[in-house]
Parts: C-alpha cells; structure tokens; sequence
C-alpha cells in the first residue's frame, strides 16, 4: 500500500485530463461534475493517506523522514503534514478540488457556463498535480536507511499553524472561481453580460476575500503569539505576497460593487478577477522556488521554480490571448458618469489600492533586480512600505469615509469632530508621530462617518466591513504610537519598577513535558493599586531537534497587552523582557469583523434582495 | 473640436506627471530604505562603518560567550562563512531557534576591531534543519551558505 498515494494523485492527473479533452473532443461536455466529485474523493483519500503516514510515523516516506518524529504529539503529527512545502502542496490541491466542489452544487450560473468553468478548474487541479508530481511529491519513498526522523520545527508546533494554512489556502484556491468564471464567460459564444450575471459573482469573491483576511490574520496572530518578538507584521516577502493577493482581490470586491451601481466595467472587473488569481500562483512561485528568500519555511530549489513558472507563464499566456481574441465578447457597458460622489470615491479607491498593490510588488522584485543585474544582495526596509503605502493608504481611508458620508454637508463635520477626537486623545498621552495622528485621524473619520449607516439593515455588511478596517488601522496606529520595551537582569523576590508597572519574579521552575524540557518563570506585574495578574514566560528546549524556542506570556488588559519573554539565565539573575503592546486586540477585532462582514451578507441576503425589490 | 484636443492633452499631461511623480517618490524611498546584506569576507575585504546593513553566517560552536559592559548583559559569539569569521555584540534576548550551528541574520553595524554591534537577530526557521544529522545535498544549502539566509 506504498503506492497507494502516488496512484490516488495519478487517477486524479487522469480525470483532469480526460475532462479537460473531453471538452475538444464533442461540444457537449458530459459528466463533468462526476469528474469533479471524483477528483474531490480521490485528492481527499490521498490527503487522508499522507495524515496517516504521519500519524504512524512511517519512515518508509521521505516526507516523514525529514519533517517528523515519533515523539511528537499527535496533534503536530497532524499539521506537520502542511508545515512542509510536499505536504503544503497536496493541501493546496485538496482546497482546490473542494472549493470546485462545493461550486458544482452551489452554482447558479446555467449548466453550459457551470460545465465550461469546472473544466477550467479542473486544468488548473491538473496543473497543480503536475508540479506534485513532477517536483514535490510528497509519498516519495526514503532511500535513506534512517531509523529516526529529524523532527518538526518547533515553532511551528502550535495551534496557530494548525488552522492558519488550510484557511488561507482556501481563500488562495476561492480566487480561482472568479478567474475561471471570466475566462468561461469570455469563451462561451452567445452570452450577454449584464447585471444579472455579474451578481451571480459577488458570493465567490466575496468568500475568497473573507477566508483570505481569516487566514492572513491569523498568520499574523501566530507570529505575535509564537515567535516571541511581539511583532504582527514583519514585511517578509511571504506576507507581502499574501498582503498583494487580498488587495488584489479586495479591487475585485469593489470592482464588483461599482459595476453592479454603473452597469459599467464589465471589462476591468474581467481583468482583476483574473488577475487577482494569476497574482497568487506568482507568490507562490516567488515564495517556493527560491526566487525570494524569506524566514518562512519553504524549500527553495531551482527545479520546482523551472516547472512553476512554465505553468504559470502558460495560464499568463492563455488568459492574454483569451482575452484578446474574445475582448469584444465583453459589452463594456454604459459609459462610467463621475458626477455623483459614490461612483467617483469608489472609483478612485480602485485605483489608489491599484497603486499600493504595485508599489508591494515593486518591493519584493527589488532584491530579484539587485540581485540579478548587479550582484548584490540587498533587503527592503519595512520604512520602505510604511512611508510609501501610506501615500496611498490615508487617501484611501478618507475616501472611504467620504464614500460612506455621501453627503458635502456631513464630511466637514465629521473631519471636524474626528480632529477634535485626535486632539484629545494626543492631550491625553502624545501621539508625537505626525503620520500615526494622521492615521488615527483618517481612521475615526470612517467610524464616524459609517455610524450614518448603521441603522440601514441592507448595508449592515458594508457598514461592518468597513469598521473592521478602520479598527485595524486605530489598532495598528496606536500600538506603533505607545508601544515601549525594556530588558531586565531580575532577581528572585525582588522588584523592578517599569513605566507603571512593578514586576516581581516570584519563582523559576523546570519541568519535563511531552517531547520537549521547558523553563518557566513565574512572574508577578502589579500597578501601584493591585496586582494584575501571575505570568509565566517559559523556555522549551526540544531535544529531538537540538533546539529551544521562546514562549511568551501575555496579560491582557484594557489598555492592551504586557507580553513577557525569557531570556538567558546567569547565575542568580534571570533575563526578562516586557513590551507593553497597546491596544494591540483591535487589529484583531478588526479582523474579525471584516471576516463577520462577509457572514452578515449571507445571513441578511434574503432581505438585502426583497429592500432591492422594494425599491 | 480644438477645445476637446485641448482637454484631452491636458489630461494625459496630467497624468504622466502624475505617475512620473509617483515613480520618482517610490523609487526614492526605495533608494533610501534597502538593506545590504554580507557575508563576513565580504565585511573583512571593505569598509562599510556606521551604515545599518546585515551579516549572515553560521554561529561558530564553542563561540557562545556571556559578559557584563556598563551593567548591560551582554552576548557574544562567532558567526563564520566558513573562511572568514566576525565577532557580533548582542544586547537582549536571543530569538528562537538560536544556537550553535545555526544559520542567523544579524542586523546593525561594524565599529572598531571588527566588532559587529547587532541590535537584531534574526534565526531562520527553516523546515529542513538539520544540525548533527548526516548532511544531505538539500540541507548544505540552507545550512552551510549564508547567501541563502538573505532576505
């Protein structure tokens, strides 16, 4: 039953291809949602065969040889399946099959465009599946005689890790729906594009959209929780190729929006969809081929990039010359009219994101050129992005409240009322960054703004959506004003004064669990009035991979989060390190409510649709 | 007819200086916010002083020191290319994943007796590491060249 993995991928390899031929062979294109069933089954065996293989351990697989162990909790067995770049692989392909799955039951496109678009989903599983099993196979067989494996990083056996890559794949694979649904409507012959149609689009961009922003959110949770620098955004080039995608596909969303109210851009909104799709097979290019070389654990080798990028250069190739041959397929609608300040404000939102999402790109292809035309080897600055996203990103936010405030009378005001907000907040602690008043500025304007709309039940997930942004961005603004850390030598019993807070190491304790040795501090942070709570920092040493890993201890208070590390231990004194992170809980309230976003528009569908018949 | 003509080149002169503006300021700031990255020959053969850049290297077993210098804890050690090494002062807390053996990004600068003074330590966490282990092709490369451990 060694095989069995390898068979499962190569049956599947055979139903892409028969029913992708199948479509050249007879115009009627039969079956095809059998074909996606199975593919569906088959790809969902061959994930549950490679757990298994995990789960037992079995060092017969190079894949288990090199990424696990025995002694590691069952859990991690688990999840280590996706922590390494085969593994990762086959579970991208599995979200891909899924969501073209789900498409085939849920689509309310006719039968004829449903057929074409899951014969397009079905060449891109094939496509993935080759470079499987061309490149990155993960049931390739040990030639190693190793009685043990080299273990699971460490920092990766969390529960971040455990959910964060499967959600954010989904939102990766979601994209392709709208991409193949365009390059579908582009081929089909005799099909009117209208507002009916483009409706039809909103769940699967919308999806795509929400799991994105879960799953890259909780990347970013992960990284504050686990790596113990108490940072969320480092701007390595995997997270700025993840940032890029959801920009991307954030254009979609409102190129959606504007071409449902103008009946226009029928063409762009093709054009984004697709590429929104074609950007996140270019990350994965960039971030698994060795291209780009970043922090995050993905192999990096010359051949997987040689295969990625012939597959990629074909989607590219193809969708350009679908899109010439069949550009006048597409009625362009009516002429866009700029007089009303909806159509306007969302308009230049589009094209100001545009810009972020190339400035991003320019970021990460900079090194590459460097690199390639001088030899040198040089790193983006995360200055680099603040200072230039915000050239784009303020205007974006005070568009967006002004889109929001809709009406000239209330935009005065309100930007008004916002400064005074920012006036008393800096009078109360100073906000001494002129960019992050700036930003906080921007960011209550849009609350403000958006509390005009919250009555309005048909809106409510806009209204939320948005909110969640502005959250976001307060959060982020006020960490970066009010954050402060500091390094302490402290000694049992003894108290160090820190800003406001009195830290007190009570006790140091060493302890062996499962596959790991940890030493704990137990440490008490009090403010003049009362003790506000016991943590414990903990190092954990892993013997299996020779390594030892920081954990830290959060308190979470109102005014945000005391997050401690530890550090080397010298004789009596003990290393500590305290970061205040203020109000570091609304980037992920934000989050969350721009993912609620997208729930609330399912939920109040129904009477979103009977206040349009309404009216 | 000669006024739509006007019109339309105003707005295409608008645009491109527009977008020539734009490009001029990315491009700036891109200027003045890279990073070089070195290995320690590269450091040894020039002189770069004073300029925030970052090194990489293998942490040089056995190279792992601990000292006081004005009541601040301090750490040093080795990193090495293999053919050249450089001694890194480190002030705080050690990330994860560090140790000897293991491939690290140091961010800062060079002062006197080759001395490099890291204000971050970046070790990178790869899947495939494998210190003690037979080495295999695949891991030479991540461990063993610090020009992979650039960013």
């Amino acid at each position: 039953m060694n095989n069995l993995g390898n068979i499962l991928l190569y049956i599947t390899a055979i139903s892409c291809v028969l029913s992708v031929t199948f479509n050249f062979i007879s115009s009627k294109p039969h079956r095809i949602k059998n074909h996606t069933f199975l593919q569906f089954g088959f790809l969902s065996i061959a994930l549950l065969k490679l757990i298994n293989v995990h789960i037992n351990t079995d060092y017969r697989f190079a894949n288990v040889v090199e990424n696990s162990h025995e002694f590691i909790p069952i859990l991690y067995k688990i999840t280590g399946v996706w922590a390494n770049h085969e593994g990762s692989m086959l579970l991208l392909v599995w979200t891909f099959s899924l969501i073209s799955f789900i498409f085939s039951y849920q689509s309310k496109f006719n039968k004829n465009l449903t057929d074409q678009i899951l014969i397009l989903q079905s060449f891109l599983i094939l496509c993935l599946l080759v470079i499987i099993l061309t490149t990155s196979n993960p049931f390739a067989l040990s030639n190693e005689l190793i009685v043990t494996g080299r273990g699971f990083n460490p920092l990766l056996q969390d529960i971040g890790l455990t959910i964060h890559p499967p959600i954010l794949y989904l939102g990766y694979a979601g994209l392709s729906i709208p991409a193949t649904i365009s390059i579908s409507v582009l081929l089909q012959r005799k099909i009117t594009i209208d507002n009916n149609l483009i409706s039809k689009f909103y769940i699967w961009i919308a999806l795509p959209w929400a799991l994105l922003s879960c799953g890259i959110s909780l990347g970013s949770w992960w990284a504050y929780r686990e790596l113990g620098w108490g940072g969320f955004w480092f701007w390595d080039p995997v997270e700025n190729v993840s940032l890029i995608v959801w920009i991307a596909s954030t254009i979609s969303l409102h190129l959606l929006k504007l071409s449902q109210n103008s009946n226009s851009l029928y063409r762009s909104l093709f054009i984004s969809n697709v590429s929104a799709f074609i950007l996140s097979f270019f990350g994965m290019l960039l971030v698994r081929s060795g291209m780009l070389v970043s922090v995050h654990s993905f192999a990096f080798d010359p051949e997987k990039g040689q295969v990625m990028l012939a597959i990629l250069s074909f989607i590219v190739i193809s969708s350009m010359v679908i899109f010439y041959t069949r550009w006048n397929n597409i009625n362009s609608g009516k002429p866009l009219k700029l007089s009303n300040i909806t159509t306007s404000s969302l308009l230049a939102n589009i094209a100001l994101l545009f810009c972020a999402c190339v400035v991003i790109i320019l970021g990460i292809m900079y090194p590459i050129f460097q690199d390639f035309l001088y030899n040198k080897s040089v790193s983006v600055d995360e200055k680099f992005y603040i200072k230039t996203l915000s050239i784009f990103f303020l205007p974006i936010i005070y568009i967006a409240g002004v889109y929001s405030a809709n009406q000239k009378k209330y935009i005065l005001s309100l930007i008004l009322l916002s400064a005074l907000v920012v006036t008393i907040i800096n009078y109360v602690s100073d906000i001494s960054s002129y960019l992050n008043a700036a930003y906080i500025h921007a960011s209550i304007f849009l609350i403000l703004s958006l509390l005009k709309n919250c009555t309005n039940l048909s809106k409510i997930s806009m209204t939320v959506g948005h909110l969640g942004f502005a959250v976001l961005i307060i959060g982020g603004s006020l960490h970066y004003t009010y954050q402060f850390n500091e390094i302490i030598s402290a000694q049992k019993n003894r108290t160090v004064q820190i800003k406001n807070y009195n830290i007190t190491l009570k006790n140091i304790e060493y302890k062996k669990i499962d596959n790991y040795l940890s030493r704990k501090a137990l440490v008490e942070i009090a403010n003049e009035k009362k003790i506000l709570g016991t943590l414990s920092p903990e190092i954990r040493f892993y013997p299996i991979e020779k390594t030892f890993t920081i954990e830290s201890a959060i308190l979470h208070t109102i005014k945000g989060d005391i997050y401690l590390t530890l550090g080397e231990l010298d004789k009596e004194k003990i290393l500590i390190e305290l970061q205040f992170k203020p109000f570091i809980y609304l980037l992920w309230t934000g989050s969350a409510l721009m993912v609620i976003s997208i729930m609330l528009y399912f939920l109040f569908r129904n009477g979103h649709t009977k206040i349009q018949s309404k009216a | 007819m000669k006024r739509a003509k006007l019109k339309r080149a105003l707005i295409i002169i608008t645009l491109l200086s527009s977008i020539s503006a734009g490009v001029w300021i990315v491009m700036s700031n891109l200027n003045q916010n890279i990073m070089f990255f070195y290995t320690p020959t590269d450091i040894q053969t020039s002189t770069i002083r004073k300029q925030n850049i970052r090194v990489g290297g293998i942490v040089k077993p056995h190279s792992i020191k601990k000292f006081y210098k004005n009541k601040k804890h301090i750490i040093a050690f080795t990193i090495t290319d293999s053919t050249n090494d450089i001694i890194i002062h480190y002030q705080g807390i050690l990330p994860s994943l560090f140790r000897e053996g293991q491939g690290i990004v140091a961010i800062g600068r060079m002062v006197e007796n080759n001395i490099f003074i890291s204000e971050k330590l970046l070790a990178k966490h790869d899947e495939n590491y494998t210190p003690k282990k037979p080495v295999d092709s695949k891991s030479k490369i991540s461990l063993c060249n610090p020009k992979s451990f650039k960013r």
